[in-house]
């Protein structure tokens, strides 16, 4: 399998939210400004892709008795990286993440796949598995951010998009809206998927 | 291809001959926790100044805000120099400590730090006042933990001109309520300023931290008068 057909199946076919529901929790919780699901989409991308390559590469060294604490070290090690790097470079944001970069440890995608994938593929196909998987979480992210901000707030990405008369549904923000805004858009995948599959 | 789904049979196979001793996961689990340890050491400090800074210039950047010091045009070492020259800090006993912006050598702007809970966790900010201490000039929340989108919302700039110009002073009815955040769109006396909406408990906490502080502020006028 080419990293191309790597990819595209963690998107659609093996998509870690709406076909395996990992890492559900986080994309509840982020989901609030359009913003905030971009950088917790990159973040858990570049933290799944890091994890993917070293689990990867080093697969034949890792006893097999303490692979998933091995796992962790490596997951931790990336994510208190790319939080120090944000709170250095990106100031702002890191304050509106505020402790969810660090929650992305206990994100099942990262550990699901580097279990699942990475201790038994080559290294170059891990690392196009976890640019899939992070890209499939990121995309739904986004979705269901962009509906949750637009009918929460009235905003697009911090700009006024809703005219002032009509009043937000605030509830959008809290966490059944969230829920609501994630069972519709998985309902309208999973017909969709359906309907591929019986053609 | 699924998760967690292999037998440890299989899981041996694929793996191989990786069923080593005793001493060689110890080893192994020493290197990787040791490495990754020291990456960790090494990026922290040579990333703990540019955090300290960027804490240090936000809340300059803030007092600046409200202070009505227009700062977009200055870099961050011009505003520390700016900031050094003219805004001082002043503590008179009985009363918080206070930040005093000069113009020219004369009292422009008093700031007062705001310390309080709020819903989800500690909330703290700026306060300004003209050097009458009647006025409030600027409002602005460094931090603050209220949900997204409903007490998060006092972080903003709606919020805060909100409270521009509002004029402080015990009202006669109660000597205790100097400012009352009332529900959205239902301010009327000048002492109200309009709540947020979903948000009550993020407002009233607001409220209560504000009133504490410009209790002391009021005392400090009247000590001043004297």
């Amino acid at each position: 399998m080419n990293s191309l057909a790597i990819i595209k199946k963690a998107l659609w076919h093996e998509n870690p939210i709406f076909v395996h529901m990992l890492g559900v929790c986080s994309a509840l919780a982020v989901t609030t400004r359009v913003q905030n699901a971009l950088v917790m989409a990159l973040a858990v991308t570049v933290v799944s892709m890091g994890t993917n390559l070293i689990v990867s590469i080093l697969k034949s060294f890792i006893p097999n008795k303490i692979r998933l604490i091995i796992e962790m070290i490596i997951i931790a090690t990336f994510v208190i990286l790319f939080d120090l790097l944000l709170k250095a470079y990106y100031f702002e944001m890191s304050k509106q993440l505020g402790p969810y970069v660090g929650l992305i440890i206990t994100n099942c995608i990262i550990l699901g796949r580097s279990e699942a994938f990475a201790l038994k593929n080559k290294p170059l196909a891990s690392l196009a598995d976890g640019l899939g998987n992070g890209l499939g979480y990121g995309f739904i992210l986004i979705i269901v951010a962009f509906f949750r901000e637009l009918l929460g707030a009235g905003t697009l990405m911090g700009h006024q998009i809703l005219p002032n008369s009509i009043e937000p549904a605030r509830a959008m923000l809290l966490a059944p809206g969230a829920f609501i805004i994630m069972g519709v858009i998985i309902w309208i995948i999973k017909s969709i998927q359906l309907k591929g599959a019986q053609s | 291809m699924k998760y967690f789904a292999i037998s440890e049979k299989e899981r041996r196979d694929l793996m191989g001959k990786k069923q080593k001793g005793l001493f060689y996961s110890f080893s192994f689990s020493f290197v990787v926790a040791f490495t990754a340890g020291s990456i960790l050491m090494g990026s922290q400090y040579l990333l703990t100044a540019k955090i300290q800074q960027n804490k240090i210039m936000e809340k300059m950047r803030s007092i600046f805000k409200i202070a009505g010091i227009d700062h977009s045009l200055y870099k961050d070492i011009g505003i520390k120099k700016f900031y050094s020259k003219n805004i001082s800090s002043e503590k008179i006993a009985g009363f918080p400590q206070r930040l005093i912006y000069r113009k020219n050598g004369s009292v422009h702007r008093y700031i007062y730090p705001l310390k309080g809970k709020g819903f989800w966790g500690p909330i703290k900010g700026f306060i300004s006042f003209d050097k009458s201490l009647f006025k409030i000039k600027g409002i602005v929340f460094t931090h603050q933990e209220e949900t997204p989108g409903l007490g998060a919302e006092i972080a903003t700039e709606k919020f805060y001109n909100k409270f521009k110009d509002k004029i402080i002073s015990l009202t006669p009815k109660s000597n205790k309520i100097i400012l009352h955040l009332s529900k959205a769109g239902q301010a009327k006396s000048p002492h109200d300023i309009d709540g947020i909406t979903g948000a009550t408990e993020t407002t009233t906490l607001v409220e209560e931290m504000l009133n504490s502080t410009l209790k002391s502020v009021i005392l400090n006028r009247q000590e001043i008068q004297k």
